[in-house]
This record gives structure tokens, sequence and C-alpha cells, in this order.
């Protein structure tokens, strides 16, 4: 969290240093009614202000399914539940037909002009799971075109609706120099998730929430790069364990 | 002979006394909401760190997925419960009745009275407590926090949470009371007690190969809403009714 233990440590230290200043100040006014009068007071406003939360925090929803600054929420989906029944459901295809494979996210899609009769390729060593796939098209027309496809990433804890991340994964960084298509590892991303559970005395009567902290788990989708390149263009890489053609 | 008429004046005299006494006893200990917020306040300090969740991470990213309850609230709220009620059954506190028109029982009453109202004030605001953590976590997001699956809590869950809360706090209260009256009547034996019920309560006793299951779990492994009702409030009727029984042969002072 942003607000740290100490930075609310602080808060609430502050909030009871005021607390009792404003006691002492408004004393002389409190003595006119009995002190039990003003812990009445205080007992009801205490109640009063708790209960106005049950609006506020109705009013924090919005009715949208994730709440964060972050534009990017947008991008998030609570993952259908029959997803995580059979664990990867959706893999990426073994003969590179991306466009024909339900379930894939394409999450970049860039065009450049080829520059010589060649095209080398070359991979980050720390590229990570993403297998290349090439594929030759009919004409002959100087344009490479590369599309990085991926695996649907979900994660769920304490049996909550497993969340789809999917689309919030980067692409591989691709540019193309000299005849050098490069390869090379995504921007380092990192998220937190949070949900909230019901106390204890909830949980007892929902049985299939019985746990605060649950089983968690994370299907790690797989990623692809599908280069499309024209018919006269020769391929050169580095990596052949990586590169392969489009059945 | 006793007539018609004594018997129903003096059960008006009765209510009439238990009341007065029972708001005398609200006024007295009303400073107790001090000590209920700052302890509140104190747990929305726990209730920072997750209860649970994951981390795990892939080739160029990482996440975390965090599960936040309102557990320390009640816990909390619960510790303060015990620690009040022990101060309600404490020989000090005892003293203090005697400067009121009393008998054990109206005292006694009152006292339940009391402890009832404590309850169900302490169940209401542990359980709303939740709703400031939802609020402080939801301003508090940074850029790559995200919260799924609403912050609004079901007005069913709200109630079903202050009830059963409610019922926890009245039944520990109880305990505390029990162990209070038993330590009045003699302090070995009520700290025997003591030990005996958090021992039978949170830990498993084995005695030879006759092993005495967590007693806890009679009440928290009920899944059945009216069942687990019936369990703590009959509970709590055996608990105060012995606790009435011992009192009731305690001398005037000590």
């Amino acid at each position: 969290m942003s607000i740290s233990f100490i930075t609310l440590s602080l808060i609430i230290l502050i909030m009871i240093i005021l607390f009792s200043f404003i006691k002492r100040a408004v004393k002389p006014r409190l003595n006119r009614f009995n002190q039990w009068k003003s812990n009445l007071l205080l007992a009801g406003g205490y109640l009063a202000l708790l209960i106005l939360l049950i609006p506020i925090t109705g009013l924090l929803d919005k009715g949208e399914s994730f709440i964060s600054p972050n534009p990017d929420k947008e991008l998030l989906a609570l993952t259908p539940a029959d997803w995580s029944k059979d664990g990867q459901k959706y893999h990426l295809p073994a003969d590179g037909r991306f466009e024909e494979q339900t379930g894939l996210y394409e999450n970049s899609h860039q065009t450049f002009k080829a520059e010589a009769p060649q095209l080398k390729i070359t991979t980050a060593e720390n590229l990570g799971n993403g297998q290349i796939f090439l594929e030759r098209r009919g004409s002959a027309d100087g344009i490479i075109e590369v599309a990085t496809y991926v695996a649907p990433y979900y994660a769920s804890a304490n049996g909550a609706m497993p969340l789809d991340f999917t689309k919030l994964i980067a692409p591989p960084q691709i540019s193309l120099e000299k005849g050098i298509l490069k390869i090379e590892r995504p921007i380092e991303q990192s998220w937190v998730f949070i949900n909230f559970n019901d106390s204890f005395t909830v949980r007892q009567f929902k049985p299939e929430a019985q746990s605060a902290g649950g089983s968690s788990m994370m299907i790690q989708g797989q990623q692809g790069i599908l280069v499309r390149i024209p018919s006269d263009l020769e391929i050169v890489s580095d990596d052949n364990t990586r590169v392969q053609w489009v059945r | 002979m006793m007539s018609l008429n004594e018997v129903k004046l003096s059960s008006v005299r009765f209510k009439d006394i238990v009341l007065k006494q029972y708001l005398y006893k609200l006024k007295g200990h009303s400073g107790w909401i001090h000590s209920l917020i700052l302890i509140q306040l104190i747990s929305l300090l726990f209730s920072m760190s997750p209860m649970g969740g994951m981390s795990s991470g892939g080739d160029s990213f990482h996440i975390n997925i965090n599960t936040y309850t309102g557990d320390a609230f009640l816990v909390l709220t619960m510790i303060w419960m015990a620690v009040m009620t022990s101060f309600l059954g404490s020989q000090a506190y005892r003293s203090i009745d005697f400067s009121l028109v009393s008998n054990r029982i109206t005292s006694y009453v009152s006292n339940a009275a009391l402890i009832l109202t404590f309850a169900v004030y302490a169940g209401i605001t542990g359980t709303l407590m939740s709703l400031l953590q939802r609020m402080v976590l939801v301003k508090s997001l940074g850029e790559s926090e995200f919260i799924f699956g609403g912050v609004q809590m079901a007005p069913w869950d709200i109630l079903l949470s202050i009830f059963v809360a409610t019922l926890y706090l009245l039944l520990l209260a109880s305990v505390t009371y029990l162990i209070q009256m038993v330590s009045a009547l003699n302090k070995a034996a009520g700290i025997a007690l003591g030990v005996f019920i958090l021992a039978f309560g949170f830990g498993w006793i084995r005695i030879f190969e006759f092993k005495v299951e967590n007693v806890l779990l009679f009440y928290t492994a009920e899944s059945s809403l009216g069942l687990f009702a019936l369990k703590v409030i009959g509970s709590v009727v055996l608990l105060l009714g012995l606790s009435m029984l011992i009192s009731g042969r305690m001398e005037v002072k000590r």
C-alpha cells in the first residue's frame, strides 16, 4: 500500500493528540452537561459516523469491477468460472495460426519496411517463454508485420473470482535496425491486487469462504510473436530453437 | 399469606430498581466508550496488513494478491470486552454496588443488562469499522494497485456480522464474568477455571487416551446460524446463571 504503517500510526497519534486538545478546549462547555452526557454524545457520534460509512463505501464502488487510479484498470477482467476448471484452457497454437485460436489477446502489432533482402532476427537472452513464428506472405511488398500474442494469465486468492490480467502483460520490445529485427525483453511490471473478504463472523456461515487467507493460484499464459514477411525476404536467425515456421 | 397486589408491587419495584441501577451504571461506566474508540482505532493499524493472499511472478512481471478482512477489529474488540467485563466483576466495582439500594439479584441483572448493552454497541462498531478500513485502503491506492470484488459490504452480511459478533462478545463476557465470580469466592479456583477454559477452549488436551477436542470448535465450526445462536444463548444463560448462583453464596461484603 502507498500508505505505510508508520504514516497511519502518525495519523492516529495526531488524531488522539488533537482529540485530547479539543477535549481540553471544550471541557468548560462540556462541564455544563454531566460527564455521561458528553460520553453519550461521543458514543452516538461515533456510531453515526460509522453508519454513514455504509452509503459512502457504496459510492466508492461506482459500479466498477476494479478500483484504481491506474487507467489500465479497464484492461482487467474477472475470469469466467469455467477457465479455472481445467487450468490452462487456452494455449498458443502449436502451428502458429494465432488468428484461428480463441482466447488469445494481441497485445501489440507493428509494421516495418524491409531494408535489405535478408532479415536477421536476434532475441534477448532473457526474453522468457516467447516463441517466434514466421509466416511468409504471398506478396513481395517489402512489409514486415510483427504481432505479439498472449494466452490468458489469471490468478485468484482465497476463492475469490479469478482475475484475468492478460491485457496488462507488456509485449516484448521490438525494433528493426539495419536489417536486424531485435526482440527484447518486455518492461518489468508489478501489480498489487486487493480484495476484501468477510470477517470470521460471516465466513463461518459461508462454507465457500471458510478461510481468510485461503488457497491461491496463478495460471501463467504463453506468449508468442508472429512475424509475417514478404515472399522474397531471406531469414537469418541466431536462435533457431526459438524460431519456427507457420505450417 | 402474600396477596396478589403485593406480588405485583414487588415485581414492579424489582423492574424499577433494575432499570434505575442499569441507567446509573450505564452513566457511571459511559467513560468506557473512550477505550473502545481507542482500541478500534489501534486495530485499524493492524487491519492495514493483509490477512492472506499470494505472491507470484512471470518472466517480466510480479503480482501480489492481498486479501483484507475486518477480523482485527473484532478480535481487539473482544479483548476490550473481556477486560471491561473483568472490571465489572472485580471486587472494587462490586464494593461500589453496595452504595446503591440493591440486593444480589438486582445488581446482577443490571450488570447483565450493562454487558448486553456493551456487547451490542461493540458488535455494531466492531463490524462497521471494516468499512473505515476499506475506505482508507481505497483512498490510499497507488498507481499499480487495483481493488477487485467490490468495496461495499452486503446489508445482510453487515447484519449477520453484527449479530454474530454480539453473540461472541456476550459469550466471552459471560465466561469472564463467571471467572471473576469464582475468583471472588476463591482466588485459586478462579485462576484454575481461567486456565481450564483457556486450555480447553483454545488447545487440545489429552488425558491418557481421552482426547478433549477444542471446545471452541463447538461454536466456531457451527455453520447453521440458528444452531449457533441457540448454542451461544444457551451457554450465556448457563454461564450467567452459574455466576448468579455463585454470587448468591457470597458474603455481603468482603
